[in-house]
């Protein structure tokens, strides 16, 4: 949380970031901080390494060089990860068999490990972001735009200090849109990078990065 | 964990046929083997450990393959699965360690063979005339749940080699084919050629058959053999989790968290 007169938390710090892929240099060299309730957009053309920095901060990909320390633990470490909600650009992130719901308490008790709380966390998520009827449908009968709501509240479970969206407006209506940013704007401690190409996400952050410029 | 295995439970049952036609299967394998034995009624029954027969000696090949199979083999399967649905790169990104993804990846597979190892050699007493009289139930116990613990450390590091090389599966049969054919699964280990003795002598599969076939006909001898199960898990356990972390590590840095 931001206290007037005191400097906010820095949640992402970012120094000399850089990821190679078959020798060619894709990300970086790329420093910038993120603190508490700050929101960060990433700006850049297809193939300019948005989703890539998304995927070093998040830990499932090991950047070449630089250093990214996330609330002062490295990116990766088990405690950098708990205190991270993701959502990648990666369709298929949900088990298609089970409803929304379901999987939605089975990522909330990797978190909370209580399936109760799990049980309670998920249902506050559904009614906060308007996600009852996506919820109880299985994953294979949901719309790109239903599953990136369900991936939005994924992220969101277990309240964490930092928010990673990849492109999370991209299939979504006016309203789902809408109800996204209503809820990042809630939680006013939270830190965001987004990584997007929609004018309208840009003018809701604070800054941006343009990797298309670096 | 416990999350893990719960999905898995539910994965499985959103799948009607798959758990009935799983528990199919084993019966077909031990009626076949019931008609085999029939075939050769009558042969030399020493060096059975402890069988009085070959269908006896062979069912708990086939109980206990089966939990054999699943404990290595299906880790290594599941690990392709998340791959080719997509779910492994979400769930590297949560707060869980290595070795409670593949621990639970796994866990509800392996007691689930666990439970149907146990149904067969039920219905192998009760129904196709298994003299289990002198059977110790606690040792039968001990001994599956240290096997598939030893078991469980091999298909950890298959799932290793998912991570790495993607299409790993076949690795993992000839693995446990090897094994199982090692441990005394389907024939004696002694009629095995003399130069593959020093390796008989320490597979943990040899331990797991023995011990489980000195608790059904013997009903004693079964301790020395959990003792070595429990020594092997020990320590190939920490070392499974070793490489996996490695291969998971390995692929964090290629990049391949989220390919196929």
């Amino acid at each position: 949380m931001n206290v007037p007169g005191r400097t906010p938390d820095v949640i992402i710090s970012v120094r000399g970031l850089a990821r190679d892929f078959g020798g060619r240099t894709v990300v970086g060299p790329l420093d910038f901080e993120v603190a508490s309730g700050q929101r960060l957009a990433l700006l850049g053309e297809n193939g300019s390494g948005k989703s890539t920095i998304l995927r070093c901060l998040a830990g499932t990909l090991r950047q070449t060089r630089g250093h990214i320390s996330i609330a002062g633990h490295p990116a990766g470490s088990l405690e950098a990860r708990q205190v991270i909600g993701v959502s990648l650009s990666q369709e298929r992130s949900f088990d298609l068999r089970l409803s929304g719901r379901a999987n939605l308490v089975f990522f909330a008790r990797l978190r909370l490990r209580d399936r109760r709380a799990a049980a309670r966390v998920v249902s506050e998520l559904e009614e906060e972001l308007e996600l009852r009827e996506i919820a109880g449908e299985k994953v294979s009968n949901c719309s790109t735009g239903m599953t990136q709501q369900l991936s939005l509240a994924r992220a969101l479970l277990a309240d964490p200090k930092l928010l990673l969206l990849d492109e999370p407006t991209r299939s979504l209506d006016e309203a789902a849109r809408a109800r996204l940013w209503r809820a990042v704007k809630r939680r006013r401690y939270l830190a965001l990078l987004v990584a997007t190409h929609r004018k309208d996400d840009v003018i809701e952050c604070d800054r941006t990065v343009d990797l298309g410029l670096i | 964990m416990r999350a893990l295995v719960g999905r898995e439970y539910m994965i499985n049952r959103s799948y009607r046929l798959t758990l009935p036609l799983d528990i199919f299967f084993g019966f077909l394998n031990l009626i076949i083997f019931f008609f085999i034995s029939k075939t050769f009624h009558g042969g030399a029954s020493a060096g059975l450990a402890g069988a009085p027969d070959y269908f006896a000696f062979a069912s708990v090949g086939i109980a206990l393959g089966l939990v054999i199979q699943t404990a290595s083999v299906r880790i290594a399967h599941r690990m392709r699965e998340e791959q080719l649905t997509g779910t492994l790169e979400a769930l590297v990104a949560q707060p869980i360690r290595g070795s409670e993804l593949s621990i639970g990846l796994a866990g509800f597979d392996v007691v689930f063979a666990m439970a149907r190892a146990t149904l067969y050699i039920l219905v192998a007493w009760l129904f196709l005339g298994v003299d289990l009289s002198r059977a110790s139930w606690l040792g039968f116990s001990l001994v599956l749940l240290c096997a598939g613990t030893a078991m469980a450390a091999i298909g950890i590091v298959l799932a290793a080699g998912v991570l790495v090389f993607k299409r790993a599966e076949l690795a993992g049969l000839m693995v446990t084919l090897a094994l199982s054919t090692l441990g005394g699964a389907a024939f004696p280990v002694r009629v095995l050629p003399d130069w593959l003795d020093p390796i008989v002598r320490v597979v943990p599969t040899r331990f797991a058959f023995d011990g489980v076939r000195h608790a059904l006909f013997r009903g004693t001898g079964w301790s020395g053999d959990a003792g070595a199960l429990l020594l092997i898990s020990a320590v190939s356990l920490p070392v499974a989790f070793l490489v996996f972390n490695g291969a998971l590590e390995l692929a964090k840095r290629r990049g391949s968290l989220a390919t196929y």
